[in-house]
């Protein structure tokens, strides 16, 4: 609680005063258009001081999620049901009537489903029964040879058999990989960044796979091995994601605690904003060729890996790319803040900016050797008008 | 603190910064030993080996049962693997394989003959029957053969029948018929023999021996595998020769004695799926629990007989999980939507590229371009040597990699764009731009590899393909970045021609810098009157 009503501070210092913050590149050139100041990264959006929307945000979203889970739950493949799925080539003369026709003629039941898939040369007809035995499934692969005969031949009839077994190892499998990825990852991050980082990640690591889940169980496609395991392969992604920015991260608050300029919250939005085009076109380049499999997969299968694939991955890729920004950045900043060291900083940050505010203001124009002052100063000289809006402008976006 | 790097750029370069001719040349040199070695080893073939899913065929996932629900123990799996093959390798269709994956056995069989694959994992039935004859297995022509294994693509059940009629005949019938059977035999180990693992147990029946060498005439089954209790390989107290003890249960073993008893000096055979596994010849009657069979035993036989006869069979039982048979017309038609969707793929990252980085995009397409060739010849090459089949799901790892490897270079362009953000020219960016990408670039693909490898080792079925392709872009996208782009940017970096902003796409940054460095002049002549006061 503490560091969001202190965030506020900054906020209302910010905006009351319009006291500089930052270097350069943590200025927002207001009279640059939105894409330009995304492209440049100098947008100096404000991400972590708005961290409580974000929050409830997240909240909304992975509420959205579960109530999807549990109200419309997963329409299960074959995999976890068990049955036997026999696909017949689309020629003439095939309609999937025809072929349920034949199907029940020759085994004396009626199938679960017929339909029909995919299209063009690739279109085939679908027919879902429970378990055929091997001579059963000969059977009628033989009499659908015989009825549509010599534009199908038995070698063109492709079918599957699954125990209802199989999907529920598979899934056993998925659930201790996740948790050997899990602890692994949390290793990894705690030993290259530090413990909050890791904390952070696995929450929104967390957050995708919920998401992720959610969103498959909205749209309602069958749930097979392959959707289980795209799953576990989002989380590559997303933790990657998190990463870049998270190295942005620790690269500009290494010795945020050695000056009183700004709080680790606000390098750490710095870090956000420079990486925000990285994330964006990241995501784009990812989901690309994601989306070109899934519409190809779509028009010409129909159905399988492929299709099932890409939609998770498609769904991963875009939420990953979300909460690296809004759920993992935010999150570590809050857990950092409720460091002592850090949470002093803050403080002290704020404290010397409310003094100037005051009226102190006989230190500002003092020049300080460095870089960063030169930026500072420059922004003062070059926009006195747009300043006082500034912490406005931002809290309205 | 940049001023004496800068100084030392307009010198002589960077420091410590390697020649980009170098790199460059040993990713050529790399990629040239890749495609030397496909196309002048392994018969020089620059396909990769597609999995049934692209190519037809049929695939059967067997998974382990064991009693008490405990995972079976390796050597239990490799037993089953290898009785397993030699079932597949009696189908007679070339290229035809059995893999442990995990507690599943995973049989692969190509073509469309393939279909009886899905009956190989019942549990093959071991009976002991009496021998009534036995001969030298006669060789037979070719031809027969070919015709045998032609219908049998289509017609199983039509296919045991025959050889039932042929081979088999029930108890009391004249039994001149089979032993004519006997000469037309075709014991040879690659035969294919519809009747494995399908004979009659209560009728006579022809059977080869497991190595091929001989036919024998059996008698109907006087003792179901099941009935026998243990099996254990040994050594006799006196010469030391390896033995095979057995002990039978239930009827069995009151049977045993009495059967033995009468039918001394006639040998008694094992068979397994309708090959006789061992035919001793029973030298007085039983009475003891044990069974002893000798014979010229090796350690490795004595111990693989025992074996075979306590597991009656398979050391396990097998549930298909997993059965499935893709006509040759489907696999055609998934490798098309797959290799669409790689190049439509490919071709939009390409066009976003070119359009957002401009010249730098040509870059990016040069680089995933060689990316994807080395995938290629790697997946050639693991095809060979380790067997690596490229399937649906490894498709869809690749064109799922095509931008995980671009993402490398958007980490590494937006770094440099940071840097001249910050006021640095494109030259000067680059080193420092590199710098800090390289490490992001290391961090990130880290967490994607450890991601990958987890999946491939703990996922079963077809996602391992996936977990491969996408491991496999990750290391090469390290290479690539390293060896390729890395290297060519710095090049870029030296061009005039690349350094115009309206060429690289760089221009909305500089101008950012440079209305900064404009900012901070006045600034500067302030600040140095202040001092100067």
């Amino acid at each position: 609680m503490a560091p969001d009503v202190l965030v506020d501070d900054v906020d209302e210092a910010d905006g009351a005063t319009g006291a500089p913050t930052s270097e350069a590149n943590y200025v927002a050139e207001k009279d640059r258009s939105f894409l330009s100041r995304l492209y440049t990264g100098t947008g100096a959006f404000d991400i972590i001081a708005k961290r409580r929307t974000w929050y409830l945000v997240t909240a909304a979203i992975l509420l959205i999620s579960i109530g999807s889970i549990a109200i419309r739950g997963f329409t299960l493949g074959i995999e976890f049901e068990g049955g036997t799925q026999v696909s017949i080539p689309v020629s003439a003369g095939i309609t999937s009537d025809s072929v349920e026709e034949v199907f029940s003629a020759t085994l004396g039941e009626e199938p679960e489903s017929v339909q029909t898939a995919g299209s063009g040369s690739s279109e085939t007809v679908q027919v879902r029964t429970e378990t055929l035995t091997i001579a059963q499934t000969e059977q009628v692969t033989r009499a659908l040879a015989d009825k549509f005969g010599p534009g199908l031949t038995a070698a063109e009839v492709s079918s599957s058999d699954v125990s209802s077994t199989w999907g529920g190892e598979i899934t056993e499998k998925m659930l201790i990989a996740l948790a050997v990825f899990l602890v692994i990852v949390f290793v990894y991050i705690a030993i290259r960044f530090d413990r909050e980082m890791s904390t952070a990640a696995l929450a929104s690591l967390f957050f995708d796979i919920i998401v992720t889940a959610g969103i498959y169980s909205l749209v309602g496609w069958e749930v097979t091995p392959a959707t289980v395991i795209g799953l576990l392969t989002i989380l590559g992604f997303s933790i990657y994601d998190t990463v870049v920015v998270f190295d942005k991260v620790a690269e500009n608050t290494r010795s945020v605690l050695q000056t009183s300029r700004r709080t680790y919250g606000e390098q750490a939005n710095l870090a956000v904003n420079q990486t925000l085009m990285r994330s964006i076109n990241t995501t784009i380049i990812s989901v690309l060729p994601i989306i070109a499999l899934m519409v190809i997969a779509v028009w010409l299968l129909g159905v399988g890996t492929l299709k099932d694939l890409a939609l998770i991955q498609l769904v991963g890729v875009v939420v990953g790319a979300y909460s690296s920004i809004f759920l993992a950045a935010p999150l570590l900043v809050t857990l950092k803040e409720r460091r002592e060291d850090i949470s002093r900083h803050t403080k002290r940050v704020l404290d010397r900016r409310a003094r100037v505010a005051a009226g102190d203001d006989y230190r500002e124009p003092r020049p300080v050797r460095g870089r960063s002052s030169t930026g500072r100063t420059s922004r003062r000289a070059e926009a006195d008008a747009p300043q006082a809006p500034t912490g406005k402008r931002r809290r309205s976006r | 603190m940049t001023t004496p790097r800068r100084a030392s750029a307009k010198r002589s370069g960077p420091p410590r910064e390697i020649p980009p001719w170098r790199p460059l040349t040993a990713f050529l040199v790399l990629l040239a030993v890749v495609y030397g070695l496909v196309f002048f080893t392994g018969g020089g073939s620059p396909t990769p080996k597609l999995g049934i899913d692209l190519q037809g065929g049929t695939r059967v996932t067997l998974t382990a049962r064991t009693p008490d629900g405990q995972p079976p123990s390796r050597d239990q799996l490799n037993q089953a693997k290898q009785i397993i093959e030699q079932r597949v390798n009696g189908l007679g269709v070339s290229g035809s394989e059995v893999v442990v994956n995990g507690n599943n056995l995973v049989i692969t069989v190509p073509g469309d003959d393939g279909k009886q694959a899905r009956s190989l994992g019942q549990t093959a039935r071991l009976f002991v029957r009496p021998v009534e004859n036995v001969t030298a297995a006669t060789p037979q022509p070719k031809p027969a053969d070919e015709q045998d294994s032609d219908e049998n693509g289509e017609t199983s059940a039509a296919a045991i029948d025959e050889q039932r009629k042929l081979r088999q005949a029930p108890q009391g019938a004249n039994l001149d018929a089979l032993t004519a059977q006997m000469a037309k035999m075709d014991c040879s180990p690659g035969a294919n023999d519809p009747l494995l693992g399908n004979d009659l147990p209560d009728q006579y029946l022809v059977a080869c021996s497991q190595d091929g060498t001989e036919v024998y005439l059996l008698g109907p089954e006087i003792i179901d595998g099941r009935d026998i209790k243990n099996a254990t390989a040994g050594t006799t107290q006196q010469a030391g020769a390896w033995i095979v003890q057995v002990e039978f249960k239930g009827d069995a073993q009151n049977f045993w004695p009495t059967y033995t008893g009468q039918n001394i000096g006639k040998q008694t055979a094992f068979t397994l799926d309708t090959k006789v596994v061992s035919a001793p010849q029973i030298r007085g009657a039983i009475t003891t629990p044990q069974t002893e069979i000798s014979g010229n035993f090796t350690q490795q036989e004595s111990k693989d007989l025992a074996n075979v006869l306590k597991y009656g069979s398979l050391p396990l039982s097998f549930e298909a999980s997993d059965a499935e048979t893709v006509s040759a017309t489907l696999g055609l038609s998934s490798l098309k939507a797959g290799l669409i969707a790689g190049a439509v793929g490919l071709i939009a990252v390409l066009l976003y590229a070119l359009l957002y980085y401009r010249m730098l995009g040509i870059l990016t397409v040069l680089s995933l371009v060689l990316a994807g060739l080395m995938v290629y010849g790697i997946i050639v090459l693991l095809g060979r040597w380790i067997g690596f089949t490229l399937d649906l799901a490894g498709i869809a790892g690749l064109i799922i990699g095509i931008g995980m490897t671009a993402d490398s270079f958007v980490v590494y362009f937006e770094r440099i764009k940071d840097e001249m953000r910050e006021g640095r020219s494109f030259r000067s960016a680059v080193p420092r731009g590199w710098a800090s990408a390289r490490r992001t670039i290391w961090s990130g693909n880290a967490v994607s590899f450890i991601a990958a490898a987890v999946i491939y080792i703990l996922a079963i079925g077809e996602v391992r393909g996936f977990a491969f392709t996408l491991g496999l872009t990750t290391i090469l996208d390290i290479v690539v970045v390293f060896l390729v782009t890395h290297p060519l940017v710095v090049l870029a970096s030296r061009s005039e021609f690349l350094s115009r902003p309206s060429v690289n796409g760089l221009g909305a940054v500089s101008e950012v810098a440079r209305r900064r460095r404009q900012a901070t002049r006045p600034d500067r002549a302030t600040a140095s009157e202040g001092s100067a006061k």
